[in-house]
């Protein structure tokens, strides 16, 4: 027996995840910087936006402000960070900026352990409110929620499409694909990626961090851990690294998969089997996409193709930033 | 003083396994996030094999199944995409971690399990305070290490490994069994991973949720150590386990992680090739 | 550009059309769920995987026994009852789900077994939708004051339990105290009120902060054990407190060692340094006949006593618990039973320590006072043990013995 509100609930993560997995695509797929510290600017986005917006006398006390001011604020914020995290960061390629963005996004989280005062540490935020919530009955706020996530994950879609569709989109296409060749044309590769990251930091800020928080209800560390960082990679690569809808589609299969395996009903003693099936699903998606469409379900190739413009974008042909320093120095 | 030795101890558990996934990065062209899956499949099945069979059986036969496993994973998962490119690889290893964990919860459960192995009181040693059973493990892993450096330089096997690690199509051409040569390497990577997964395992515990813990330190430490040389990799993690243990004694043990992460991108932001690496600075840098 | 605009503008659809519809959704489901007629739903939700992992045989398998017990005897209201249980990942994502899917898919007519991150993300929601809910292992301050509606548990708070750790260590003429505290709630919470504590008894305290997970800790116990302490106190989950206690043996450091309740467990009592620990908690009440009767099946199925540092007694008993109530009130309505459930766990009342012997109490009319297996169970007007019978505990010939019971001292409170 499937209830509505159980796939609402399950639906509103699955926009959450869309969001993050999107403006992942955004950094990685196209501007070709493989992050592996999304959970950590996701950890800024929601942390910050609790603090801005609780009241003054809660158990974690906050600014109070009003919620668009605090979505603002939270995306301000996030920016700051990912431009200080760039900085460095943005130095180095492949595999090296994909471990100095890992040990940002652990920094990170240790940091918001260790300002117990400011943060709540351990015990993390509670209480937290969320936007609306006095003007439905309870049992009708799932769904409303659920709206409001849908919204905002257009929202990001279309500023996505159109970044991905401009000059810009296209530049960071090509110093991807073509270093060499997109400086010698004048683009400074260097201040493209850092605006690239930084405005993705922006992002996640104002959209993946408060809906994020708006459904948990509650906010501690742990959430923000390496496993964040991996799931969303993982809906990305099924559903299509550089492509336009592939990211949506990942997570919405990725989390609907994921979810639906409680619909199972097993004796309690059989609660440990059935935990590791959501896992081995994961790990067989991810698998059995690479092996056989290993652009991922929707390859950027074709999602690109309607809009006529011509950029070859298979995964395998796709130089994230310095894969050429594995490759052995192949350029 | 006693915390240079516990550096070491940390430092040495954690080069077996970082040259085991040095190994694959080097070969086979990919970061293997598998790896820290495979070190508490090690664990788990040493735990298991040795309660059934004692130590002297169990410990060995858990080094070869997850040696096996490695080779058969290589064979069935990797080799058909290794025309893919590195980030296919990477992503089937993220998937293949996943899936390793799944199957580790249904057979070994999720309970925290605790070998049997004493390792008996420490005794003064000089300046240190040290325990009979960490040397013989301090000793393990310097015969694991020292045997795989000497397996590289001087054996045909390992001549052949390192033709492989410096250019495969010329290798190829020059008549090396570029196949035989990955599962070798798989057979020493995974089984690497094993000893480590069980010495962990020894000095403190294992479980099935262990792994996402281990492939933090391992990337770290290979990072660290730079591509190409397994000596440079050996060097990275005893290094780090060093000055993790020493920092405790500078700053508050709450910073721990945060001093190695700092470290760690201090040391890429310096010298982004790593440590010891020979490659140019050239690839590393944006 | 217009195909975007229909994709929000259906999007906005959506969210009203859902508004819309959701004011008639779910209105079956709100209150009252779970009595089906032809079975009952008891809910159970915890970390099966994740960091709560090593908890998950000693929550499943007494909830198993307690339900076993309860069809034994025909079920409640001569109804059978049936667990369903959700994994929340150790996670409080996970957890939101989980009680999704419970709440709405499997009309569960109460919850229990949830940790405290869980517990406190969806306290809002499980009174709002009026879900009964028994916590057998939070000891989160959180709940001191907030539960008793629809939220109880059935052990000591933190606060008490890091308040008793200063007066004992006190009482012990200890001077000097070194600690070793995870860095997770469940341990931190109880060594910052005992830090805090034992600092105004005019103590020294010496605190290291460690991350479950590492492979050797050497180096935060040389520090802790700085400047020669008097005693030692570790609050940590067993993942870091078996490497902990095997290091400080193989070391030979010979000081006396508070362990935090997590740690009074069947393989921390067989470390060979197990005569230096001592714990404080709520013991089991060993004399109880609720207890005896327990152990007793415990023992046969698992080969050993119960532990506190696993709460397995106490998640037997939130079911037992669970079922007088739905008994007292003869109904599965949420607020009915929730109402019912301070009465029938806490004096006055005929005293009964089996759920054969509420109900049949029960039909005759009679106001129960079930004391369960892990304590006898009164609670107070906040959902809160009233009087947790604390005790100090040490390692008797390899196994946790329960020494002097303690009253905590009035004077430690800030």
């Amino acid at each position: 027996m499937i209830s509505m509100s159980f796939l609402a609930t399950v639906a509103t993560l699955a926009l959450v995840y869309a969001m993050a997995t999107q403006l992942l695509n955004l950094e990685a797929g196209w501007g070709g910087m493989w992050d592996l510290g999304v959970a950590g600017l996701i950890a800024v986005g929601a942390y910050s936006y609790v603090l801005l917006t609780s009241a003054p006398d809660a158990m974690v006390p906050g600014l109070g402000l009003p919620i668009l001011g605090g979505m603002i604020g939270a995306g301000i914020i996030t920016a700051l960070v990912a431009a200080l995290i760039g900085w460095p960061a943005l130095r180095l390629r492949g595999e090296y900026f994909l471990i100095s963005t890992f040990a940002f996004a652990e920094i990170i989280r240790q940091l918001i352990i260790i300002g117990k005062d400011v943060t709540g540490g351990t015990f993390g935020i509670t209480f937290v409110k969320r936007p609306f919530e006095q003007a439905f009955r309870f049992d009708a706020y799932p769904f409303v929620l659920l709206g409001i996530t849908a919204v905002l994950t257009v929202v990001v879609y279309l500023i996505c499409s159109r970044v991905a569709g401009s000059v810009y989109g296209m530049t960071m296409r090509a110093a991807r694909d073509n270093e060499p060749l997109a400086m010698a044309t004048g683009t400074s590769v260097k201040s493209l990626r850092m605006s690239t990251y930084s405005f993705v930091g922006l992002l996640i800020g104002i959209f993946v961090g408060p809906a994020f928080v708006w459904f948990l209800g509650a906010l501690v560390p742990s959430t923000f851990g390496a496993t964040l960082t991996f799931t969303i990679w993982a809906a990305l690569v099924i559903g299509g690294l550089g492509s336009r809808i592939g990211p949506v589609v990942g997570a919405l299969l990725l989390t609907g998969v994921s979810e639906a395996v409680r619909l199972i009903e097993v004796a309690p003693q059989q609660a440990h089997l059935l935990s590791a099936v959501q896992p081995a699903l994961v790990g067989i998606l991810l698998i059995v996409v690479l092996r056989f469409r290993p652009g991922g379900l929707f390859t950027e190739q074709k999602s690109f193709a309607r809009t006529g413009t011509d950029v070859k974008g298979e995964l395998k042909r796709m130089r994230p930033v310095g894969m050429a320093a594995v490759n052995g120095g192949e350029a | 003083m006693q915390n240079l030795f516990f550096g070491l101890l940390t430092g040495a558990v954690l080069a077996v396994a970082t040259s085991g996934f040095a190994l694959l990065r080097n070969t086979e062209r990919f970061l293997h996030t598998a790896h820290g899956q495979f070190m508490a499949l090690g664990g788990l099945l040493g735990l298991t094999l040795a309660q059934q069979f004692g130590p002297w059986l169990g410990l060995p036969a858990a080094v070869l199944i997850t040696a096996a496993i490695g080779v058969v994973c290589g064979k069935l998962l990797f080799d058909p995409i290794k025309a893919q490119g590195a980030n296919v690889m990477l992503f089937t290893s993220v998937g293949l971690a996943f899936l390793t964990y799944a199957v580790m919860l249904v057979v070994f459960g999720s309970d925290i399990k605790v070998f049997d192995v004493q390792l008996g009181s420490a005794r003064q040693i000089g300046p240190f305070m040290i325990a009979p059973g960490e040397i013989v493990l301090l000793l393990i892993a310097a015969a694991v290490t020292a045997g795989l450096w000497l397996l590289l330089s001087r054996s045909s096997v390992g001549r052949s490994i390192r033709a492989v690690s410096s250019n495969r199509e010329l290798a190829q051409i020059r008549g090396v069994p570029t196949n035989q040569i990955s599962s070798v390497v798989w057979a020493l990577s995974s089984g690497l991973a094993a000893i480590a997964g069980i010495m962990m395992g020894i000095l403190g515990s294992t479980s099935a949720e262990a792994g996402w813990t281990y492939i933090l330190l391992v990337l770290a430490a290979a990072v660290l150590g730079g591509v190409s040389n397994i000596l440079g990799v050996i060097a990275a993690a005893m290094l780090l386990g060093v000055v993790m243990d020493l920092s405790s004694l500078v700053v508050d043990t709450a910073f721990r992680p945060v001093i190695a992460f700092a470290l760690l991108i201090a040391v890429l932001v310096v010298r982004p090739q790593g440590l010891f690496s020979f490659a140019s600075r050239k690839e590393a840098v944006a | 550009m217009k195909r975007s605009l229909i994709a929000l503008g259906a999007a906005l659809t959506m969210g009203a059309a859902l508004t819309a519809c959701a004011e008639g959704g779910d209105q079956g489901s709100a209150s009252g769920g779970g009595g089906g007629g032809d079975e009952i739903v008891f809910g159970q939700m915890l970390g099966v995987t994740g960091d709560y992992a090593p908890w998950a045989s000693a929550t499943i398998d007494p909830a198993q026994m307690a339900i076993d017990d309860i069809n034994a005897e025909g079920g409640v209201m001569d109804t059978p009852v049936r667990m369903v249980t959700e994994d929340t990942r150790s996670t409080v994502d996970g957890a939101v789900s989980g009680f999704s899917k419970l709440t709405t898919s499997s009309g569960i007519a109460v919850l229990g077994s949830l940790e405290s991150d869980g517990q406190v993300a969806l306290f809002d929601q499980i009174s709002q939708r009026q879900v009964p809910n028994i916590c057998p292992s939070c000891g989160t301050p959180f709940l001191d004051e907030r539960g008793g509606e629809y939220s109880f548990r059935i052990t000591a708070s933190d606060s008490d339990a890091g308040l008793i750790v200063a007066q004992v260590a006190r009482d012990a003429g200890v001077k000097k105290l070194g600690m070793i505290v995870q860095n997770t709630e469940g341990a931190s919470g109880p060594a910052e009120v005992a830090a805090e504590a034992f600092k105004r008894t005019g103590g020294e305290v010496n605190m290291v902060t460690i991350e479950p997970g590492a492979s050797s800790y050497n180096s935060e116990i040389a520090k802790a054990l700085e400047g020669n302490p008097d005693a030692l106190y570790i609050a940590a989950g067993t993942e870091a407190g078996i490497p902990i206690l095997r290091e400080i043996d193989r070391r030979g450091y010979d000081v006396p060692i508070f362990v935090s309740p997590d740690l009074i467990t069947n393989d921390i009592a067989a470390m060979p340094n197990a005569d230096q620990l001592q714990g404080v908690l709520t013991a089991f009440d060993t004399e109880s006949p609720a207890y005896k009767a327990f152990a007793e099946r415990w023992e046969a199925k698992t080969g050993h006593a119960p532990e506190p540092g696993m709460y397995d007694a106490n998640n037997y008993d939130q079911y037992i618990l669970f079922a007088l109530a739905m008994e007292a009130a003869q109904s599965t309505d949420g607020p009915a039973v929730a109402g019912k459930i301070i009465d029938v766990a806490s004096g006055p009342g005929t005293k009964v320590y089996s759920f054969k012997e509420g109900k049949e109490a029960l039909a005759r009319g009679e106001d129960i006072d079930y004391d369960g297996a892990s304590s006898s169970l009164d609670l107070n007007e906040y959902g809160n043990l009233v009087s947790p019978v604390l005790s100090t505990m040490t390692v008797q010939d390899g196994t946790w013995a329960v020494g002097d019971s303690v009253d905590l001292d009035p004077s430690l409170r800030p």
